[in-house]
């Protein structure tokens, strides 16, 4: 037989039409053969069908086998050229190690800066709570006549507790984080005890990992004291020892039986170490004590709003039943989650856009790469073209390569997000929540990849469709094209100039603002000065406030501490030593109401409370500004007492404070005694540098000790601090073996209570230096391949006679105007965006002039430098060989 | 199906159309008949079941097609082996030569002598 002419077509037939010919033909050509056997004509076809079985199910079975088919063969075909444009495009990337390498860190570090900041959002805003259902638990405050939010008193949040319906349980818990000295586990230590309510645990959904959480008859007035600790305090302090039994801790006035451990990395609220019940403690029926925080577990099918109206009114009826008893008039209810992560949002968001940013100019900037490169090879793709490759093809080969290269860099980038999430961590404010979450995790390595395809696609496309644009036999015949994308490159290199201007502005605007911040006398001097916490031991506090038995308490506190400060002078290195109940800038701060002599109770005002002991504002620094400071004469007659010179502008005006005398109320044992003014101090930043003085009193332990049960002891070190505190802990525990002692410098509180600050305004400079770098590489390489480009033209003029100034000009001047006009679009963007900043900044505006030249000013430098290196490169050029050479 | 005529043993039409196609290309037609015409209608199938049983191959690789004309100038879609059918069709051939030796050498044995 013959072999058969074959017939040519593009695409193969459709299927139906395909199998439905064959058949036909097979049909057509059997009755023939039937025919010849002397069959009738319409007999010979009946007969060929018979034969031919059931055809219906013959042909969906011949289509089904061959869309199959088809299928599979279309599949292994794209695999295939995709397969061939990935060993192509690595060839490539290879034979060019110089690019790539540039190239993949570029991306590295782009994508690098988004994950690791996405990694922080996406613990602290994005991840669930670690609770069951979180979205269900809220937090519920009170509301003041003006506007104000408080903590809950006790007598409120239990009617809450009985008569609400919006809510499966409701939990109280004390809000004051403060550490508290721990006895019965392997060494005296401080940990975060939390008075907790019956439902506590039960709210948030978490169960004991060892032991039992309360039982009922442990949670009321008189039962005996138990205590649920956490994982690591079990750990570290109980040997992690299963069997709890008879085990107890004491601390507060109590001893406690330890009945369960929680699991790790349950700490909640902030870094609760120890819980125990606060129904321990005679309930206290008055109103307007707001002592509380509450949360609360959301009935199954209630909602928030349901909750909020429900909250509303009971307030409104507490309020209507109690009167003037009650403060309150609205409850807040909020989700648990917006009120832990509250004022960390805007920052992390602005760092996320800032990052985001990073990523955008070395795109850019590969984009701009990819350009010159495939320019660069048009004749190779001009050949691929000739062979047979469409331009589809060619742009598929390139786009492979840049979503090869973006991919790759993507890669390395979670190694660069990896070191920079351990760096985060390190440096990340304590106030930012659940940074020990923070992790580049599956999350992470999505948003890496999603973004480094997605840029290899978006950036690769441009490039890949300007190369393939022009007419190719025009690059063949006449070589490499002059200046074609000159346009397209300017675009990019502005775009990477504006970009990096906007980040360099906002980092400008953050870096002010710090110093502003930093810059602010605090009041008091860091220098060489030490802290640490004490509580007086032995006391025997009683549940209920009483003043007799309170006083007699307080007897032993001042006399503990006439017994430390002798101690503490004696011991070398120690120059001065006092004590404050709270330390400034250390987050706490207590309130209270005074009335002048003369005044009735309700014209009171009010006024920060301190008490100091030793030679407290010797040790921090503090001027006297006028009168005397405390001394000998204070611990009996008489009750005492300095204020601030805000206190005296703000009280006493054009009177002379010192002498006059002040009565105040509800802060300590002493309600009824007045105190006389003996003298001014200065004025102390003790809320924080950015917040504004308030008036304060101090008043003096030798005569008010109660506010002292806990306090905070200052030394001022003659000898280096590590020193001192070695000596301080030998000496110290000798005479106060049950007590703990860790140290903390004043610079370290210092730096803590602008943490915040100095994290967003790091993170935000370095992603500018870096957007900073990218750019200044952009320009660069559009120079340098623009220089290559011109060498003939650039020989000629200089064998015409020009001068290597006039070539230097030459080079430079377009990637310089370019520059100029990138800086003024990011101005322009900058003033757009800066609503976005506002709220961080601190003493300076988004309209700082000098933010606005200094940017100009480092970006024009960078970019003259940038050009004038490979510029510099024209001027050597020989004439002759560049004239000669083509 | 009559029953002089033996059931057609699983796989072997497919051992046939390539045997078939081994001479060169055929459109399916001619296949149908040259397997009718060599086998003498010893193994009686319908003769549709010729079709997806040429596809299923092509599927597999041991065939190829492609449409073209006949001598009759007519248009029909032929079928040609694979270099992948060759070595498929050959490998078929040893396994059946080897399984019919055994046989044979079973079945036409003498009986064995007593020991």
């Amino acid at each position: 037989m013959k072999p058969p002419r074959p017939i040519r077509r593009v695409f193969g037939l459709p299927v139906d039409v395909d199998v439905d010919r064959e058949i036909a033909f097979h049909i057509e050509m059997r009755a023939r053969e039937l025919k010849d056997e002397g069959w009738e004509a319409p007999e010979a076809r009946l007969e060929a069908l018979r034969l031919f079985g059931e055809l219906d199910s013959v042909s969906a079975r011949c289509r089904a086998i061959t869309r199959q088919h088809r299928r599979a063969r279309r599949r292994s075909d794209m695999f295939d050229a995709f397969w061939q444009d990935l060993k192509y495009g690595a060839r490539t990337l290879l034979r060019n190690p110089g690019f790539t390498l540039v190239a993949l860190s570029t991306m590295a570090l782009g994508v690098g800066a988004t994950s690791a900041i996405f990694s922080v959002v996406d613990a602290v805003l994005l991840s669930p709570l670690a609770y069951p259902e979180p979205e269900r638990l809220v937090t519920l405050l009170e509301v003041s006549e003006r506007g104000n939010t408080m903590r809950v008193p006790e007598a409120n949040f239990v009617d809450w507790r009985d008569q609400s319906r919006s809510f499966e349980g409701m939990a109280m818990y004390s809000g004051y984080g403060g550490l508290t000295p721990v006895l019965g586990g392997a060494d005296p230590v401080r940990a975060a005890a939390v008075p907790v309510s019956a439902d506590f645990f039960s709210v948030l959904g978490v169960e004991p990992l060892v032991g039992r959480v309360f039982l009922e008859e442990e949670s009321r007035f008189g039962a005996d004291p138990a205590v649920v600790v956490s994982y690591g305090f079990w750990r570290r302090n109980l040997e992690g020892s299963r069997d709890l039994g008879g085990r107890t801790l004491r601390f507060g006035s109590r001893s406690y039986r330890v009945v369960g451990v929680m699991p790790p990395g349950f700490g909640f609220p902030g870094a609760a170490e120890l819980w125990y019940s606060t129904e321990l403690s005679e309930p206290n029926p008055h109103r307007t004590a707001h002592n509380w925080n509450v949360i609360a577990r959301l009935a199954r099918g209630a909602t928030l709003d349901l909750a909020r109206s429900e909250m509303t009114s009971l307030a409104a009826r507490i309020k209507q039943e109690y009167g003037d008893d009650a403060d309150a008039v609205d409850v807040r209810v909020e989700e648990l989650r917006a009120d832990l992560v509250g004022s960390v949002r805007r920052p992390l968001v602005l760092l996320l856009a800032a990052s985001g940013f990073v990523l955008l100019v070395a795109a850019t900037n590969l984009a701009s790469t990819l350009l010159a490169r495939a320019v660069a090879r048009q004749r190779e793709m001009a050949v691929r073209s000739a062979i047979g490759a469409g331009r589809v093809r060619v742009i598929r080969q390139l786009l492979t390569e840049a979503v090869l290269l973006t991919t790759l860099g993507g890669l390395a980038g979670l190694g660069v997000a990896g070191l920079l999430v351990l760096g985060l961590k390190k440096l990340g404010p304590a106030s930012l929540p659940r940074l020990d979450e923070v992790a580049v995790d599956v999350d992470v390595l999505l948003f890496a990849f999603t973004v480094s395809i997605i840029t290899g696609l978006v950036f690769g496309l441009v490039p890949a469709l300007q190369a393939t644009r022009t007419d190719l036999r025009t690059v063949l015949s006449e070589g490499a094209l002059h200046g074609v994308k000159s346009r397209v490159w300017n675009l990019l290199v502005g775009v990477e100039v504006a970009l990096a201007t906007v980040l360099l502005m906002g980092s400008g605007f953050l870096i002010k603002s710090f110093w502003e911040l930093v810059s602010i006398e605090p009041g008091f001097s860091t220098e060489q000065v030490l802290t640490f916490e004490v509580t007086v031991p032995g006391l025997q506090m009683p549940d209920e406030f009483e003043f007799e038995p309170l006083r007699h308490e307080e007897a032993k506190m001042a006399a503990f501490y006439r017994d430390l400060f002798p101690r503490l002078a004696a011991i070398p290195g120690v120059r001065h030593a006092g004590l404050i109940d709270s330390l400034p800038l250390d987050g706490h701060d207590s309130n209270g109401a005074f009335v002048r002599d003369g005044q009735d109770a309700d014209q009171h005002s009010s006024a920060s409370y301190r008490a100091v002991g030793g030679d407290y504002f010797a040790a921090m620094g503090m001027p006297l500004v006028r009168g005397r400071l405390f001394d000998s004469r204070d611990s009996g007659g008489p009750h005492t007492v300095l204020v601030n010179e805000t206190f005296a502008q703000r009280f006493f005006k054009d009177e002379d404070p010192l002498g006059q005398r002040i009565r105040s109320f509800g802060m300590d044992l002493w309600w009824d005694e007045w105190m006389t003014i003996v003298g001014v101090v200065g004025d102390v930043r003790h809320r924080g540098l950015d917040k504004p003085v308030s008036p304060e009193i101090w008043v003096p332990v030798e005569q008010r000790a109660f506010r002292a049960r806990a306090a905070t002891v200052v030394v001022k070190a003659d000898t280096s601090l590590q020193s001192v505190a070695t000596t301080l802990r030998a000496r110290l525990s000798e005479h106060y073996p049950e007590l703990p002692f860790d140290f903390t410098a004043m610079d370290t509180i210092f730096v803590r209570s602008v943490q915040r600050e100095r994290f967003t305004m790091m993170l935000l400079t370095g992603f500018a230096a870096l957007a900073l770098l990218l750019a200044a590489i952009g320009i660069y390489g559009v120079v340098a391949y623009s220089v290559a480009q011109r060498t003939r033209e650039m020989g000629i003029r200089i064998a015409l006679g020009a001068g290597p100034g006039s070539i230097l000009r030459l080079m430079m001047r377009d990637s310089l105007a370019v520059v100029a006009v990138g800086i003024v679009v990011g101005w322009t963007g900058s003033y757009a965006l800066s609503w976005t900043l506002e709220s961080q900044l601190f003493g300076t505006g988004t309209t700082d002039v000098t933010t606005y030249g200094a940017v100009a000013l480092i970006l024009g430098m960078a970019a003259l430098g940038a050009s004038y290196v490979p510029a510099r490169r024209s001027t050597g050029i020989d004439p002759i060989l560049a004239i000669r050479d083509e | 199906m009559s029953d002089k005529s033996m059931m057609l043993l699983k796989g072997t039409l497919d051992v046939l159309i390539l045997k078939t196609l081994s001479w060169g290309p055929l459109h399916g037609y001619a296949v149908s008949r040259w397997l009718r015409e060599t086998t003498e209608d010893v193994f009686r199938v319908e003769e549709g079941a010729l079709y997806p049983a040429l596809r299923r191959l092509e599927k597999k690789g041991w065939l190829e097609s492609s449409w073209g004309m006949t001598e009759t100038k007519r248009e029909a879609k032929f079928y040609s082996l694979t270099e992948e059918g060759r070595r498929q069709l050959s490998s078929e051939v040893n396994a059946w030569t080897r399984y019919v030796e055994a046989m044979s050498r079973v079945l036409y044995r003498a009986q064995p002598a007593e020991t």
